[in-house]
């Protein structure tokens, strides 16, 4: 036995007027059937079964009032009879995703008037805001902290919305953090040389004389405005926020009701752990590393952020030296681990190899923990297709010489392959995606990665809305958001929110482009160095022949999880086909 | 030859309260509703027609009374068993279960608290942030109270008799969200589930997974999810938080060398931070991994049903925790 | 009240009131790991009302002061022991100041620090006698003060709708730490509030033993026989501060020991021909002077009492 209740009908709507009965008892009923009209002041509306079975009970006539959240029917379910009478009749007059419980207050309170809090909005609206905190805004996905290098405005100063308020410097960037209140600067939360972790507060600006009750003065965003929202409402389909890290020793604790990623979480204390000089491993290694009289300073570590696992400390007593030990757990072993030399010195056996320690930079550690993560993420697989590029090499060497007369710089291979492959993901949305396991969201457009190889180390900044582009206007906004990285002045935006991925190896020689996915990205587009190669071409008169083409081996690699192969593939081929097929005039 | 029934957990709580009621006179049970109603969730159906009005008795809104009176009736020499239409009015009557139940024998050097608190818990369905929490860590901060937590119909039924039978005061916490589950429930009225002894609801030998009620079930879809990708979930559900059984807890852990705790209780100072705690003092040698929590969000919470499941780990948050903390 | 029974009483008074002076003797002289809230004066609540009772009834207290147990038949030495937290008091030795003590065998069922918790603790007690049918009243004594608890009227509702054999005895001395019971209470009476739970009202002077004493064996006369709860309101008064050593600065009308008014030792003494009363001012002297000297005499607990009695 199960009752079809009273729905909620709208945000005010506490009952309904019981109108007309379409199901009569001893009517069978399917769940999403309507069984009953209700009418209310806002609305009139047919209410649907939400359960299977036999009407056996209407609990209201027509023209009864009904409160929101009572039962209006009873309905007995097919399997009714296997129940234990008894066992019917005690359980519960709930179920999951129904509102059913009496509040204790419904004696006093209508149903439905409790809890929603409405005084709570009142007063945060009613309340202005006297004092700010201005906040360490989210400067790139992978980006967790800055360290602040200079306070722009010092305590006193008066401060506009949008006016630099401090620098601070990323692994990647260095930019000025923008202030999101207007007053005056009240106080200064970090001092210069400390990090500070995205959404902490950097400082509090106000009135002069406010202080004690702080309204925020707004979210953690960067400077291009909101981060980018999330389409789902399902628990998982929120995007996971960096967990921050503790806060600096000596300020006072912050109270963070946020929701807690796992993976950032356990990243951070990695990454804790590899900034220090001791040899890291896990308890476990170090019980067993005593038990086999093994000098931990001794035996690399493979396990994540490089620390000495109890296959680590078994494989060094048994004088193996293998890179990636299999670990239970671990499904796709991780491949992506920094091949560093350990804090404490050479490994075991290189002691007298001449030898440099070079300790690694910040942005190393990043991309290390960033790699393996993405491999033990995603289910990582590559598909090739070899494309001739003879037509659109005359295609380009057209557009070049176009170029060459108004004083335009070259244009490579790369704007007419990010093109193709932007066009060809419109095609193909699943690639252009990140996938969360109930759900996949696809973007609407193509904000492409382009990895580039800096002095610092490999940065991808973005190029947003790539696929509106047309070939010339894409080369300009790679080659300047390239240039904005190689100087140092690209800005947090430059790196947010990229959905699909170009990694280039061909620019230093590869001739085979496997790359390691950009999470939460689905897919990432490998371009390897064009080779000349003798190619069978068929000719005019259909006959085949080998001439000299222009060839290049285009890798997709793809999330497994999120697309199949034959998918991934189309979506390659595509991008092969508008290669091939580029006739002078298209896509421009 | 004790048979095995399929028994829905509410039903076996109806029955371990029958049983024991007639199995011992001094037994008895008052709170609101429980009696002509059979309580909001049903619960005590039929108690007040076979035992009568005077052993199965309906209260005022009261809950200091039904909490503070059960303690003084348990001085008078009975075994009451009270009902809290909701766990958490377990706060509106603190000072009854926390320093009278909980510190009576203590403050006066003699008498014994046999006293049962049964406490609806838990996430159902748009009950709201006064109706819907799981407040099981509080018992165990305060010394002199007893906690249980089932997770299935079986011990639900075996639990409850333990505690009825047991002279110290029990708070006992039934997950509405469990009611309606169904599972196999000996027939046996002798069966009792003893106290402090944990089960282990699924072998597994890559990683720990303690969680208690409503959470059991998830952590055994997400064990049967993980176990596709090569990762084995042991699941271990202690039963009761007090006395907890830390040894076999500590057991598994040993053999698996990662532990991950699962409440639906909000992630700060929940049990879960008891339970790593305590396997790190004992077991810290053992670990390959940081012992890792997935827990409620640290926030009240929001009446809308689908807000709240959002609050609470699902076998999705199991699943992504499990992996991460897989790959360590 | 015959003789007998009143030269009895008068020994409890008077027994009573050479404790609270003894206490407070050491309480100054030696100083004390606690609270010790006197409660000279009203002895004769205490002592008419426990009169009242059978042996094998039951005895919620309040905090002001031992009365109620050296009435109920408690040992002295025992009592004496929870105060100095001696191993041989009832708790263990875990008491000291303020005390819990309890002795099950005489029904005394002990007190909880948080006022107002024997409201609901003794309605669940005089539930479980109406259960079993085993006989028993259970009285209640609580201040002015605790009356203002939540807990009393979740009580008293419950106990009059369930017709529970409970006495509620509040000692109304007119204060509730600094706080006047008249600036605290809307009417001039706590009995007044009886009527909101469909039950009897009583007040009486409590600086007279023996009326306390009648109106509360009318009361217990009638729980007994099923008829219900019953509050009397005994007006008393506070002599000393809220404990020994509080100095009172809130208070004007403070009251010197040899001036109490109506003091119930006196007013009993009275109807006691002096030589009787003479030897048993000089017997009870003694007794709490024994008891008192057993009690300084025996061990101050073994630690490991701490761990004691956390479960049965």
């Amino acid at each position: 036995m199960a009752d079809v209740m009273m729905p909620h009908l709208g945000v005010s709507v506490t009952e309904g007027t019981l109108s007309t009965w379409l199901k009569q008892v001893g009517d069978s009923v399917e769940v999403g059937e309507p069984i009953c009209e209700v009418s209310t002041d806002k609305v009139d509306t047919e209410i649907e079964s939400t359960t299977a079975g036999v009407l056996s009970e209407q609990l209201f006539a027509e023209g009864d009032t009904v409160p929101v959240g009572v039962p209006l029917a009873r309905v007995a379910g097919a399997d009714e009879a296997d129940d234990a009478a008894p066992a019917a009749e005690t359980e519960p007059a709930v179920r999951e995703n129904e509102p059913p419980m009496p509040e204790k207050s419904s004696a006093t309170e209508p149903p439905g008037a409790t809890g929603t809090g409405s005084e709570g909005h009142a007063s945060a609206d009613e309340n202005p805001a006297d004092a700010a905190l201005v906040r360490m805004p989210q400067m790139g996905v992978s980006v967790t902290e800055g360290t602040l290098s200079t306070w722009l405005k010092q305590v006193g100063d008066t401060v506009e919305v949008g006016e630099p308020i401090c620098e601070v410097s990323t692994d990647k960037v260095d930019t000025e953090i923008e202030s999101t209140a207007e007053g005056v600067v009240l106080e200064h939360r970090y001092a210069e040389g400390d990090d500070v972790p995205v959404g902490e507060p950097l400082a509090l600006v106000g009135t002069p004389g406010t202080s004690g009750r702080v309204p925020d003065g707004g979210a953690p965003v960067s400077r291009a405005g909101a981060a980018p929202s999330s389409v789902s409402s399902a628990p998982s389909g929120q995007p996971p926020r960096p967990t921050p890290p503790a806060t600096r020793p000596g300020a006072p604790a912050e109270l963070r009701p946020g929701p807690f990623d796992h993976n950032a979480a356990l990243a951070d204390m990695l990454a804790r752990a590899a900034g220090d000089d001791r040899v890291m491993a896990s308890p476990a290694a170090r019980a067993l590393a005593v038990d086999l009289e093994v000098d931990l300073s001794e035996v690399r570590g493979s396990g994540s952020g490089g620390h000495v696992t109890r296959d680590d400390v078994r494989e060094h007593k048994a004088g193996h030296r293998v890179p990636e030990p299999a670990r239970p757990a671990a499904a796709p072993a991780a491949a992506a681990k920094p091949d560093e030399v350990g804090p404490s010195g050479p490994p075991a056996g290189y002691e007298d190899v001449p030898h440099e320690v070079v300790p690694t930079s910040r942005i190393r550690r990043v991309t290390a923990e960033h790699m393996s993560r993405s491999r033990r993420t995603a289910a990582h697989m590559t598909t090739e297709v070899d494309v001739d590029l003879g037509l659109l090499g005359e295609v380009r060497q057209e557009m070049n010489r176009h170029r060459a007369d108004t004083e335009r710089s070259k244009l490579s291979y790369l704007p007419f392959i990010a093109r193709a492959a932007c066009a060809a993901l419109m095609e193909h949305p699943d690639l252009n995606a990140t996938f969360q396991t109930d759900q996949l969201i696809r973007w609407g457009h193509v904000n492409l990665g382009i990895a580039v190889d800096t002095p610092r180390g490999l940065m991808v900044p973005v190029v947003h809305g790539a696929d509106r582009l047309t070939v010339e206007p894409l080369a300009d906004a790679i080659a300047s958001v390239a240039a904005r990285v190689r100087d140092g002045k690209a800005g947090p935006d430059d790196f947010r929110a990229g959905t699909f991925t170009i990694s280039n190896p061909g620019s230093v020689g590869a001739v085979s482009a496997p790359a390691i996915i950009n999470q939460p990205q689905v897919g990432i587009l490998g371009m390897p160095t064009i080779v000349r190669r003798p190619w069978v071409v068929q000719l005019a008169d259909g006959q085949e022949t080998i001439a000299i083409r222009p060839i290049i081996r285009l890798a997709l690699t793809f999330d497994h999880r999120a697309v199949d192969g034959a998918d991934a593939t189309r979506c390659l081929v595509d991008v092969k086909k508008r290669l091939e097929a580029w006739q002078a005039g298209d896509y421009r | 030859m004790a048979s095995e029934r399929v028994l829905g957990y509410a039903r076996a709580i109806n029955e371990a309260l029958a049983e024991e009621m007639r199995r011992d006179e001094r037994v008895w049970m008052m709170g609101q509703d429980i009696g002509k109603m059979g309580g909001v969730f049903g619960l005590t159906k039929g108690l007040q027609e076979e035992f009568g009005a005077s052993r199965v008795r309906d209260t005022a809104i009261n809950e200091t009374f039904i909490v503070g009176g059960a303690a003084g009736a348990a001085l008078g020499g009975t075994i009451p068993v009270v009902e809290l239409q909701f766990a958490d009015f377990v706060l509106t009557a603190a000072d009854e279960v926390f320093h009278k139940l909980a510190k009576w024998r203590y403050m006066h050097g003699q008498f014994e608290m046999p006293v049962v608190v049964r406490l609806p818990s838990g996430v159902v369905g748009g009950a709201g942030a006064e109706h819907s929490q799981s407040l099981e860590t509080l018992g165990m901060h305060i010394a002199g109270l007893k906690v249980a937590v089932p997770a299935t119909p079986a011990d639900a039924k075996g639990l409850l008799k333990s505690a009825i039978r047991d002279p110290n005061p029990v708070l006992f916490f039934e997950h509405k969200g469990l009611y309606r589950a169904k599972g196999p429930v000996p027939e046996d009225p002798e069966l009792v589930v003893p106290f402090g002894v944990a089960n282990v609801a699924r072998q597994g030998r890559g990683m720990t997974v303690v969680a208690t009620g409503l959470m059991v079930g998830r952590a055994l879809e997400a064990a049967d999810r993980l176990s596709e990708d090569g990762i084995d979930l042991e699941v271990v559900d202690p039963r009761t938080l007090v006395p907890l059984d830390i040894d076999t807890i500590v057991a598994s852990v040993e053999k698996t060398h990662r532990l991950l705790i699962v409440h639906e209780a909000p992630r700060t100072a929940g049990f879960g931070a008891e339970i790593a705690q305590q396997v790190q003092e004992r077991a810290f040698f053992a670990l390959d991994a940081p012992v890792w929590r997935v827990a409620g969000t640290d926030t009240p919470l929001p009446q809308d049903p689908e807000l709240e499941q959002m609050c609470i780990p699902s076998v999705d948050d199991i699943v992504e925790a499990a992996r991460a903390l897989a790959a360590v | 009240m015959n003789s007998a029974d009143l030269i009895e009483l008068y020994r409890t008074v008077v027994t009573i009131r050479f404790a609270e002076l003894r206490i407070r003797e050491h309480v100054e002289a030696e100083g004390f790991g606690g609270f010790w809230h006197p409660g000279i004066g009203q002895e004769g609540v205490q002592a008419g009302a426990v009169a009242a009772m059978r042996s094998d009834d039951y005895l919620y207290y309040a905090h002001r002061g031992l009365g109620y147990a050296i009435a109920k038949g408690m040992d002295m030495a025992v009592l004496f022991g929870d105060l100095l937290g001696r191993s041989t008091g009832s708790t263990g030795g875990k008491g000291g100041g303020t005390v819990h003590f309890a002795d099950q065998s005489r029904g005394v069922l002990g007190q909880g620090g948080t006022l107002g918790s024997n409201f609901v603790m003794g309605a669940g007690t005089a539930t479980a006698s109406q259960l079993l049918g085993d006989g028993r009243v259970t009285v209640v004594f609580f201040g002015d003060g605790a009356a203002g608890r939540g807990t009393w009227h979740e009580a008293a509702l419950q106990a009059s709708v369930w017709k529970l054999p409970v006495v509620w005895v509040c000692e109304n001395n007119g204060w509730a730490l600094s706080a006047r019971f008249t600036d605290q209470s809307p009417t001039p009476n706590i009995a007044d509030r009886a009527p909101a739970y469909g039950m009897p009202g009583v007040i009486v002077d409590g600086q007279d033993p023996i009326a306390v004493h009648d109106a509360t064996s009318e009361a217990i006369g009638r729980a007994r026989s099923g008829e219900g709860p019953t509050l009397i309101e005994a007006k008393t008064l506070r002599i000393r501060g809220h404990y020994e050593g509080d100095r009172q600065p809130y208070r004007e009308d403070k009251v010197a020991d040899d001036e109490i008014p109506n003091d119930p030792v006196h007013r009993l003494g009275e109807q006691v021909d002096d030589d009787t009363r003479r030897q048993i001012d000089a017997e009870a002297r003694e007794k709490v002077a024994a008891a008192f000297d057993e009690a300084l005499a025996a061990p101050r607990a073994d630690p490991s009492v701490i761990f004691e009695a956390v479960w049965a």
